[in-house]
C-alpha cells in the first residue's frame, strides 16, 4: 500500500492523532486478545483526565472529535459500560458546540444497540432524528448463565440458552454478511452439511444495527433453525462473536473446536462430522 | 460495460426485483451487482495504482481532502476476486451521499452507499436512495474482511461479498 500512497497528494499534517494510533492497531496481525490489550493501553495512555472523570465540557473543542472517534473504535471492540459512558459524554460535548453530524449520532446509536440499551437508543433516535427504525422494547434478564434474544410475535425476548448437553454447533452469522449467506446456504441446502442441522444454533452477533427484519425473514423461511441474537457477555463460554461466519463445536456446553469462515474443501467440517455422527454410532454398535 | 449500460440494466432489473423474494441475496441482485462490479474502473490493487497514477481531474476521489483520500485509499483491500474491504469514516465525514456513491462506483460497491449515515440533501441524493432501497444487502457494515470468507468487527469498515 506504500506504493499506492506515494501516488497520492502529499498531506500537510505531520502529527498523528489518537484515532490514527488505535486505528493502526485495529489492523495489526496480533491475536485478538493481544491486539485489544495493546489498543486499550494506547487509548488509556492517550486520553485526558477530563474524559476519565466524564467532564467532557472541559476538553478543548479541537480534541473532542479525535477522542470521540478513538473511543468509538475501542468501544466497538470492547463494549464495557465505562467506555460507552465516555462516548456519550463526548457526544454530548460535541452536540453542545453544534459540531455534531449524523455520523456522530449513528455511532452512539450503534454502540447503544450493540450493548442492548434499546430504550436509550430510541431516545437518541427521537432527539436527533436518526434515520433508523425504532427498536422494540427489550428487558434483559439478570443473573448468570448463557442467554440469547429470540424473536416472537410478541416482540423480542431474552431467553436461556437451549439445553447444552451433548454436541452442539453454534454458527455465528449475520444476515448482511455475504460469506455468512454463502455458508448458511450450504448448510441449509439439505445435502453435504445437513448432518449438523439437528445440533445447529444460529447466533447473530451484537452489532451496531438491529437487523430484525432480516432475521424475521430468515426465521419465516427456516422455522426449524431461527436466528437468535446475542446478549453481550451471555454467550456460552468460549463462543467468540467478533467474526462471521464462525462455527463453534461444543460438547456439554464447552467449546472444543472453532472454524472461521466456510472452508471450501470441507475437510475440517468433515472431521467434525465423523466425530459427532460416526463415532457415537460406532460406539452404539459395539458391545 | 459503461455507466449508461449499467444504468439501463439497473432500470430493467429493478422492475423485476419488485417481485423477487430476498432471502440473503436474490439472483436479480447478484446479476446487478456483478454488472456494477465489472463496470468499475478499479477492480484490483494494480488497477487502483494505475488509476491513481493517471487520476482524472474530475475523479470522485478529488472530493476528499488530501488526508481523507490517503486514508480511504490505504483502507482498500483486494483479493483475487476483487474488493474485499474499505473504510467508511472518510466518506461519512467529508462527502455528500452523491459524492460517496460516485466514489463507491469507482469500486463497483455503490450499492453499499445507502448504509452510510450521510444525510440526503437534494434531488440527486433522493434519487440515489430511491434507486438503492430495493436492493438486498450483502455489504457488512462495521466489519472488515480477514482471511478467506470471514468478516471481522471493525469500527468503520465494510466487508464486501468478495471476501
Amino acid at each position: 500500500m506504500t506504493v499506492l500512497l506515494s501516488a497520492l497528494p502529499k498531506s500537510d499534517s505531520s502529527t498523528s492523532t489518537l484515532y490514527d494510533t488505535v486505528r493502526d492497531i485495529e489492523s495489526r496481525p496480533e491475536t485478538d486478545g493481544d491486539r485489544l490489550r495493546i489498543m486499550r493501553h494506547a487509548y488509556d495512555e492517550g486520553i485526558p483526565p477530563a474524559l476519565r472523570s466524564l467532564e467532557c465540557d472541559s476538553i478543548p473543542i479541537d480534541r473532542r472529535e479525535d477522542l470521540f472517534l478513538a473511543t468509538h473504535l475501542v468501544v466497538v471492540h470492547r463494549p464495557d459500560a465505562l467506555l460507552v459512558d465516555r462516548l456519550i459524554c463526548l457526544h454530548d460535548a460535541i452536540v453542545a458546540t453544534n459540531n455534531a453530524r449524523p455520523y456522530h449520532h449513528h455511532r452512539v446509536h450503534g454502540v447503544l444497540v450493540a450493548s442492548r440499551r434499546f430504550s436509550a437508543a430510541n431516545q437518541l433516535r427521537s432527539k436527533f432524528g436518526i434515520s433508523v427504525s425504532e427498536l422494540p422494547a427489550l428487558e434483559l434478564a439478570g443473573g448468570t448463565g448463557p442467554r440469547r434474544l429470540l424473536l416472537s410475535e410478541d416482540g423480542v425476548t431474552d431467553v436461556p440458552w437451549p439445553n447444552q448437553e451433548g454436541w452442539q454447533i453454534v454458527a455465528v452469522v449475520h444476515p448482511h454478511c455475504a460469506p455468512s449467506q454463502r455458508a448458511m446456504s450450504k448448510v441449509m441446502d439439505g445435502s453435504t452439511w445437513s448432518w449438523m442441522l439437528p445440533m445447529l444454533t444460529l447466533l447473530v452477533p451484537a452489532g451496531s444495527a438491529w437487523e430484525e427484519g432480516e432475521m424475521r425473514k430468515w426465521n419465516a423461511h427456516h422455522p426449524t433453525h431461527p436466528m437468535a441474537a446475542e446478549v453481550p457477555g451471555r454467550t456460552p463460554k468460549g463462543v467468540a462473536t467478533n467474526e462471521t461466519p464462525v462455527f463453534h463445536l461444543l460438547q456439554n456446553g464447552r467449546v472444543i473446536d472453532t472454524l472461521r469462515g466456510m472452508p471450501e474443501d470441507g475437510e475440517a467440517l468433515e472431521a467434525w462430522r465423523s466425530r459427532v455422527v460416526e463415532e457415537p454410532m460406532e460406539r452404539r454398535r459395539s458391545p | 460495460m459503461n455507466y449508461k449500460n449499467v444504468a439501463f440494466l439497473c432500470l430493467t432489473l429493478f422492475s423485476a426485483n419488485a417481485y423477487a423474494g430476498c432471502p440473503g441475496t436474490s439472483p436479480i441482485d447478484r446479476q446487478l451487482s456483478l454488472a456494477e462490479e465489472s463496470a468499475a474502473p478499479i477492480q484490483s490493487e494494480a488497477g487502483l495504482l494505475d488509476y491513481l497514477n493517471a487520476m482524472p481531474q474530475n475523479s470522485p476521489l478529488r472530493a476528499f481532502s488530501d488526508d481523507a483520500m490517503a486514508s480511504f485509499v490505504a483502507s482498500l483491500r483486494f483479493n483475487e476476486k476483487g474488493l474485499t474491504s474499505f473504510s467508511t469514516i472518510e466518506m461519512e465525514r467529508e462527502l455528500t451521499l452523491g459524492q460517496a456513491y460516485d466514489v463507491l462506483s469507482l469500486l463497483g460497491a455503490q450499492r453499499s452507499a445507502r448504509r452510510l449515515p450521510i444525510p440526503i440533501q437534494g434531488e440527486r441524493d433522493s434519487e440515489i436512495m430511491k434507486m438503492l432501497s430495493p436492493r438486498c444487502e450483502d455489504h457488512h457494515y462495521s466489519y472488515q474482511c480477514v482471511g478467506t470468507g470471514t468478516c471481522k468487527t471493525s469500527a468503520s469498515s465494510i466487508c464486501t461479498p468478495k471476501c
